[in-house]
Parts: structure tokens; C-alpha cells; sequence
């Protein structure tokens, strides 16, 4: 069993001494953990804003939540936000950080009106030179997802690319 | 059988708006201001217009291989980001079938798919693996 007290008084001590710690001070750190509910109107909402036509009169008809919502659940229900993880990094959003790769394996479709859990960890994290963004840090981490039984039902892996500002001393 | 190694999938369009972008924000929860503010974006030496989620960029992706094959399931999904996508854009995926395994009564179609602006300027390149029940 996942000790969650621990995880989130860890997420704590480095968010509040992120200056001071080294990039592999964060290596193998696990996500507070959490879960979330695919609600069938956001998911319509999901849908035709990315262009897919889905009948308003025939929702409660719809079973299968778009598959991108293995993106959405990773990050809405790791237990930390997307401003949790850059709090994490002491890292500055107005420098713009981007996604760089994700790669999404699925053992099983999603379900709307269903709710998912959220496990995960950081893999890694480098500093490297871009030619084009000058100084950056490169984040890798995974989340997977499991049903109430525990069938795990995919895993997502996320690299992000963080360009380091004057702001971003980590 | 309907498909074959080397068909080339029908291309899925799509034009990029700011209020998607906005409620985007709020289905990530993500505060990042190149989604939201031109000001930010400029700031930051990045371009003239809001930039798009990189998610929603996947889920074109993900719409045009529904498109192509209606009755499959994504088992696998690989996207690299290659370039940013702005507000305004409009965005076309297009692909190839790289490769299809026939396993009992199904198939497993692995697709090379990319999303253009333009014919120049590609933003996002992916490999599916569908699955198809025949």
C-alpha cells in the first residue's frame, strides 16, 4: 500500500528547498497519487473541441470517453497539478515549458461516468544547452491508470521540455 | 482485405480557435500563459499567437485515426513534438499504414501519422498500433 503521508510531506520538503537540491534529488519521486471522474459532458466538451462531431441528444448514449483522456487523468488526478510540478521544480511558467513526448500504451478503453486512479514517478531529470532555447531542463516522468479493481488500465509517459529563464535558478 | 501495407490514410483538417484553447486551459488545469495571452507569448520570444496545447494537438491525431478506422481501438500511441501549433492554424494529419499482423480475429495495424500546417511545417509526428476486430 502506497504511503501517501510520506509522498506528500516529500513533495513538500522539496518544493520548499528546490533551490538548494541537486536534479537527482528528484529522480524516482512519486506523484501524491489521486483519481478522476471522466464526466460524459466534458467529455463532449473534449470531443468537439478537437473537432470530433458527437450527437448533444445522444450522450447518455455514449459509453467510451475520447482516448485522450488517458493525457487528461494522468495530470488532473496524479495528486499534483501541472503549477504543482513546476512549484516542485521552483520553476517559472512565463518561460513558456512545452511537451516534448508522449507516449500513451492502453490496455483497455475509457469509460465515461467512470472514475480512474492515478499512480506514478519521475524518471528523470537533465539540464542540457538547445540551440534554439538556449539552457533547458528536461523532465521525464510516467503515470499509469487503474480501474477500482486495480486492472491497470494504460501508462502514459511524459518528457517536458522546461526552457530556464533568469527566474529559473533550479 | 480492406487494408493493405503502404495505403496512405485520408487526411483529417481541423482550424485551431482561441476559446478552445481557453477551455483547454481549464480541462488541464494548466495556467501556462502561451495558451492564453499574445502579450506572454511575444514576451517570451516565442511568436506572435497564442500557442496550442500539445495535448489538444494529440487529440487530432487521435480523431483522424477514428476518422480512418471507425471501429478501432488505440492500443498504442507515440508523439513527438516538433513544432509549436498557433491559434489560427489550420492543421491537417495525414499518414501511411507502416505495417498490419493478422492475429486470429484481429488485426494490428501500426500507422505512421504526422500534423502539418501547410506542407512545410510539421508539429507533431506519431506511431499508432490499432487494433481491429475482424
Amino acid at each position: 500500500m502506497t504511503d501517501t503521508t510520506n509522498i506528500n510531506d516529500r513533495w513538500k520538503y522539496l518544493t520548499s528547498n528546490s533551490k538548494n537540491l541537486s536534479l537527482e534529488d528528484f529522480v524516482d519521486l512519486d506523484f501524491p497519487g489521486g483519481n478522476f471522474y471522466i464526466d460524459k459532458k466534458a467529455n463532449f466538451l473534449v470531443n468537439t473541441s478537437t473537432g470530433k462531431k458527437l450527437d448533444k441528444n445522444n450522450l447518455k448514449n455514449i459509453i467510451l470517453a475520447h482516448p485522450i483522456y488517458f493525457m487528461i487523468i494522468t495530470l488532473r488526478g496524479s495528486g499534483a497539478s501541472i503549477q504543482d510540478i513546476f512549484d516542485l521544480l521552483n520553476y517559472d511558467t512565463k518561460n513558456g515549458p512545452m511537451l516534448g513526448q508522449c507516449n500513451i500504451s492502453i490496455n483497455c478503453q475509457l469509460k465515461v461516468d467512470y472514475k480512474y486512479i492515478v499512480k506514478g514517478k519521475i524518471n528523470s531529470l537533465i539540464e542540457k544547452n538547445s540551440q534554439k532555447l538556449g539552457k533547458i531542463k528536461i523532465l521525464d516522468f510516467s503515470l499509469s491508470l487503474y480501474d477500482h479493481l486495480s486492472l491497470k488500465i494504460g501508462d502514459v509517459n511524459y518528457v517536458w521540455i522546461l526552457p530556464l529563464g533568469k527566474k529559473n535558478e533550479i | 482485405m480492406k487494408y493493405k501495407k503502404g495505403d496512405s490514410l485520408e487526411n483529417w483538417s481541423f482550424t485551431v480557435i482561441q476559446e478552445n484553447m481557453n477551455l483547454w486551459a481549464d480541462i488541464l488545469d494548466d495556467p501556462n500563459p502561451i495558451h492564453l495571452d499574445v502579450n506572454s507569448v511575444k514576451l517570451l520570444g516565442l511568436g506572435e499567437k497564442t500557442i496550442n496545447q500539445g495535448h489538444a494537438n494529440i487529440a487530432y491525431i487521435i480523431n483522424a485515426i477514428n476518422y480512418n478506422f471507425p471501429d478501432s481501438e488505440i492500443i498504442r500511441l507515440n508523439n513527438k513534438m516538433t513544432d509549436s501549433i498557433v491559434e489560427g492554424d489550420k492543421i491537417t494529419v495525414s499518414g501511411t499504414i507502416e505495417n498490419i499482423v493478422k492475429e486470429n480475429t484481429k488485426l494490428i495495424i501500426t500507422c505512421q501519422l504526422q500534423l502539418n500546417v501547410g506542407q512545410e511545417k510539421v508539429s507533431v509526428v506519431s506511431e499508432a498500433d490499432i487494433l481491429i476486430k475482424v
